[in-house]
């Protein structure tokens, strides 16, 4: 589905990325973990190409569609890989349903009726149907990441990226969220999720990467990293997500 | 000062008509100066360098020369240019167009760069166009934050359009010079067209300030 090969990113002087290699599969649920500055955000950023790899490639079923090539692979690529952002970024001037909507019409050419009907249908699955005319201004948080998640699976994509979906949320809206990320993850869904959240991880993740300066330090199984890892900073690390 | 205002009896459709073509010339220019000024803003923005620092020229260009001198360069340069008789009033437009569409680059350059990155990032993993981006969730939201900025251009406007007179456009300016020409009148009709600018520019700050308001209750509205 997607692969990394020998991913390096750098921003002048500070290589953020050093070496990754990565291959997500068809319905699998990668969760990615690491301390702050690790390269964990960029890493999931390299994947839908909101940046571009300073050396390496990215292939999407096969494909590479990193590097020089044609700005509407990029294009293709995106829309074939749906990502839901820390602070939601729903459009402000847009309502809820013309949030949802928008892509859908515009970029896969549904008609307005087909658009809306998928969108109310996507909608009732997350119990927000009454506030299809809201802005998103006036929701709370967690209903506008529930709303995110949903305009972007509007677009149908093939995966989902997270980026720390839940870090943005007061702490009661947290559960809301990963309830539709569960459910997500339990359709067969294949994701991608930077997170710290150890009961998604452990309920529904297939794989669990520790990243670390740059690089991907240690992957395994959700039991196995989190009570025997193998490398000592990982360890260190889930003990300090564990009790804090 | 306050009398021998009884030569508006004789010449008040003079200074009717000069309003008009005051406020014509205003919403003229901005309109085509909007144009102009996206067009600039994003060219600013290029990732062509020759591209922005055409941009970037032209802007400095604008915002360092006198507007009187300007209006000149276009009065005499357009007609060599173009290579035909070009009315007053379109001379006038255009200069004003150029003036304040360099104007309107930077405000809206501005109010771009002011949008949190997550927007188009979001655009963009939604699968749309570089180009749907800008026009749909870009600049929407960028022309809402700078309409404030774009409203007191619009009021330079009409004050700046006053410079226009010398190409002898009948404008709210000429109409005072006109009077005070066949009446030997000194200060009263500059009086008179200094109160009816401001009368102009008041009654825009009421629709702007009435738009304003109505474009930010769309944000919270249920």
């Amino acid at each position: 589905m997607i692969e990394l090969h020998n991913v390096k990113k750098s921003y002048g002087d500070n290589t953020v990325l050093k070496n990754i290699n990565l291959k997500v599969n068809d319905g699998e649920v990668v969760v990615i973990i690491g301390p702050s500055g690790s390269g964990k955000s960029t890493l999931l950023r390299q994947m839908n190409l909101l940046e571009q790899p300073t050396s390496g490639d990215v292939r999407v079923d096969g494909q590479i569609v990193s590097g020089k090539v044609k700005p509407e692979i990029v294009r293709k690529t995106h829309e074939k890989i749906g990502m839901v952002f820390q602070k939601f970024n729903l459009f402000p001037h847009y309502t809820v349903l013309e949030n949802i909507t928008h892509a859908p019409k515009k970029v896969r050419h549904l008609d307005k009726e087909d658009a809306e009907k998928l969108a109310l249908h996507l909608l009732g699955q997350i119990g927000l149907i009454d506030k299809k005319d809201s802005y998103p201004a006036s929701l709370s948080g967690g209903q506008q990441q529930r709303i995110a998640i949903i305009r972007a699976l509007a677009m149908q994509p093939e995966v989902l990226l997270f980026d720390e979906p839940t870090s943005a949320l007061d702490p009661e809206m947290v559960e809301e969220v990963l309830k539709v990320m569960k459910d997500l993850a339990k359709s067969g869904m294949t994701m991608v999720v930077v997170t710290h959240e150890m009961g998604f991880a452990k309920q529904v993740g297939d794989r669990v990467l520790f990243v670390d300066d740059g690089q991907i330090l240690e992957e395994d199984t959700p039991e196995e990293i989190f009570s025997h890892a193998k490398e000592a900073r990982t360890r260190s690390f889930i003990s300090k997500i564990l009790y804090t | 000062m306050f009398e021998n205002y009884s030569f508006l009896a004789r010449y008040w459709s003079l200074f009717v008509k000069g309003v008009e073509t005051t406020i014509e010339l205003a919403v003229i220019s901005i309109v085509f100066g909007l144009i102009l000024g996206i067009i600039l803003a994003l060219m600013k923005r290029a990732k062509n360098w020759v591209i922005a620092i055409l941009a970037k020229m032209y802007i400095g260009f604008i915002r360092d020369t006198p507007l009187l001198v300007q209006i000149y360069i276009v009065y005499i340069g357009l007609p060599i240019v173009t290579g035909m008789d070009i009315p007053d009033f379109m001379t006038g437009v255009v200069a004003l167009t150029f003036y304040s569409a360099a104007y309107i680059a930077e405000i809206i350059r501005s109010g771009i760069e002011s949008l949190p990155t997550g927007q188009s990032e979001a655009a963009l993993s939604l699968g749309m166009s570089k180009r749907k981006v800008m026009t749909d969730i870009i600049l929407p939201q960028a022309f809402k934050n700078i309409l404030p900025a774009l409203g007191n251009q619009f009021i330079g406007n009409v004050k700046d359009s006053s410079l226009v007179s010398v190409l002898g456009i009948a404008d709210l300016m000429f109409a005072a010079q006109t009077v005070r020409g066949s009446t030997a009148l000194g200060l009263q009709p500059m009086i008179v067209a200094a109160l009816l600018y401001l009368v102009i520019t008041w009654l825009l700050n009421i629709i702007l300030s009435h738009i304003e308001r109505r474009l930010k209750s769309s944000d919270r509205v249920a």
